[in-house]
């Protein structure tokens, strides 16, 4: 189809997502994330933000977070 | 001039939450090359995908002159009947037949409701499914493209301009497009939406020719979680008996304002918009509403979702009482569209959240899901028959290659100022970040439950203010899509404060403080966002 070349990588998957910390130099553990996601999915492990299976992409967490460390990515 | 892409289909759906995919899957099994373009990803950042999976529709339990009276019932007689209709006459068949196609698992609850299950809440899961079979089906994602307009050429709806990531331009043409952008929830301060229910269709609507009506018609649920440390969650019914509405003192608020000895959980159920009414009354008076479970019985914690979420959230149930405030759940306002979702644009159809009249004054529990699958069928199948018509109508298409260097400079300029390409940067960024965060105060202030003149006029003037501001930002480089999405925003809020403003009596979600009762005389009748000359739509 024209024009349709690495538009969107492989075009016809269907890619499920969930949040990751992205940039974890930029998290200063002020803790929103964990406090806004709606099915408590993020929790604190040790230093490390954990994301767990319960994730519904809602983009809450990415919103809330004043770093911009956070991101919907495709899982896997 | 950037060199932009030109995606070529028949069928292009904007948005891919239920309804979406819905219609997508439809167009796509009609034979038609359907496009599906989404901010997000496939079923993210979608209201369905956050959805606890409820639907209810006429059954052996349920005959369908009950279901219709109750849902006129609750919408106070502003529901678009023929939209209604394709709901009591498909919802059972379109329900099953998603549940056999899309592998969804569900349970009835008293009788007629049917519950989709699957982990903790059903619905990012269950929405996939359904992307799964609009993909399989042959329709094509288009992600993390933001559609910034319609194309409109010689009054007939040929497809859509869009900014990718890097806020570059994107021409998708279509024979026949259908709108499924959701509803503006998101906007308020204090929503259980996905933050990016912004409304972006609404304009998309507007400016492409489009009324708008019932705008002024915004669902709160009384019981939002208000915690700083809690999300933003609306306690929904059931909850525990002996769950209390208290004051910072520990008094019960709804002896107040209720019939001695009413419970919370009789107040929630028979006087919901009321109970928001009094918890803002309530704050107004400088009190802090909380719900207490002091006096439940810890033995049915496991029962009721929010004493389950509690704890997952961190939080004990009896440690204190939580603050709570109306919360934007759903917004009943949306495109005007006739029986097969058709809007007052040949080859542009709605459905969904963004399409308006299904729901009237207020909607009832349970039919949004069921509005998107049924309606986002019976848009995909329109749509599609309309594009095969546009197909062998041999219209305007061929003469947009020649146009698109003119739209593309125009949109440049629109968006712009310039290069689409160029960064917005950190500053830019933290900017709009910052008039989101305004623009979200603003209507949580003045658009919440209790309405009244003054503070309506009020609301428009400082959305005036903020709205100076956001008209000259260009949208560049990383955060095209969020300006984009402020700009929609500013523009839905107006058109949600002027036609509140204009609506002189309270009915279903629209309370208005200084016109309590209902007046069947003189506005048994919807408001309407016309577009106007300027292009900025005017509520009448």
């Amino acid at each position: 189809m024209k024009g349709d070349e690495g538009i969107n990588g492989n075009l016809s998957r269907v890619r499920e997502v969930q949040v990751a910390l992205v940039a974890p130099e930029r998290c200063h553990r002020c803790l929103l994330c964990i406090y806004r996601c709606p099915t408590g999915n993020i929790r604190l492990v040790g230093d490390e933000l954990v994301c767990g299976e319960e994730c519904l992409a809602c983009g809450n967490c990415v919103e809330v977070c004043s770093r911009r460390a956070l991101r919907l990515v495709v899982k896997g | 001039m950037t060199t932009t892409t030109v995606m070529d289909f028949e069928v292009v759906v904007i948005g891919a939450g239920l309804a979406g995919l819905r219609a997508a899957l439809a167009a796509a099994e009609a034979g038609c090359r359907t496009g599906i373009v989404c901010k997000s990803y496939l079923a993210a950042e979608t209201a369905s995908g956050m959805a606890g999976g409820g639907f209810i529709y006429p059954s052996k339990d349920l005959p369908p002159e009950d279901y219709l009276e109750e849902v006129v019932r609750t919408g106070r007689g502003f529901n678009d009947m023929r939209l209604l209709e394709s709901l009591a006459r498909y919802g059972e068949a379109d329900f099953h037949d998603a549940v056999r196609r899309f592998g969804w698992s569900y349970v009835v609850r008293d009788r007629y409701q049917s519950t989709l299950t699957g982990g903790l809440v059903p619905g990012y899961r269950t929405t996939l499914q359904v992307a799964r079979a609009a993909v399989a089906a042959g329709a094509m994602p288009v992600e993390n493209h933001t559609v910034v307009k319609l194309l409109v050429d010689d009054g007939r709806c040929l497809g859509c301009v869009c900014l990718n990531e890097r806020g570059e331009l994107c021409y998708l043409k279509a024979g026949a497009v259908v709108l499924a952008t959701g509803g503006f929830a998101g906007l308020f301060a204090l929503n259980d939406n996905p933050p990016r229910s912004t409304g972006d269709g609404h304009v998309l609507a507007l400016e492409a020719g489009c009324r708008l009506r019932d705008m002024e018609f915004v669902q709160f649920y009384p019981l939002g979680l208000d915690d700083k440390r809690l999300p933003h969650y609306m306690m929904g019914l059931p909850f525990p008996q002996g769950t209390r509405l208290l004051d910072e003192n520990g008094e019960d608020v709804l002896a107040r304002h209720f019939p001695a000895g009413t419970t919370l959980y009789e107040a929630a159920k028979e006087y919901r918009d009321r109970l928001s009414i009094v918890i803002l009354k309530e704050k107004e008076q400088g009190h802090r509403p909380l719900v207490d479970f002091s006096q439940t019985d810890r033995g049915e914690w496991d029962r009721f979702s929010i004493t389950r979420l509690l704890p997952r959230w961190g939080r004990d149930p009896l440690a204190a009482p939580v603050p709570v405030s109306p919360i934007a759940h759903f917004t009943m306002g949306g495109v005007v569209v006739g029986p097969d979702l058709q809007t007052d644009v040949p080859g542009l159809f709605a459905a969904g959240e963004v399409a308006g009249g299904v729901h009237g004054a207020n909607r009832y529990a349970a039919n949004a899901l069921l509005a998107c699958l049924v309606h986002g069928r019976l848009a995909g199948e329109a749509a599609a028959r309309a594009a095969v018509e546009a197909r062998a109508g041999a219209l305007a298409c061929a003469s947009l290659p020649a146009r698109e260097d003119i739209l593309a400079e125009s949109f440049c300029a629109y968006l712009c100022g310039g290069s689409p390409a160029i960064d917005g940067g950190a500053e830019a960024s933290e900017e709009v970040r910052r008039l989101r965060g305004q623009l979200g105060q603003l209507c949580g202030r003045y658009l919440n439950p209790l309405r009244s003149e003054n503070m309506l006029r009020q609301g428009l003037a400082a959305l005036s203010q903020l709205e100076a501001r956001v008209r000259p930002m260009r949208a560049g480089g990383a955060c095209a899509r969020e300006v984009v999405e402020l700009r929609a925003g500013v523009r839905v809020a107006r058109w949600a404060m002027q036609a509140a403003l204009l609506r002189q009596e309270s009915r279903g979600a629209h309370y208005r403080d200084d016109f309590p009762q209902t007046d069947e005389i003189t506005w048994r009748r919807p408001i309407v966002v016309e577009p106007t000359a300027d292009g900025e739509g005017e509520a009448r």
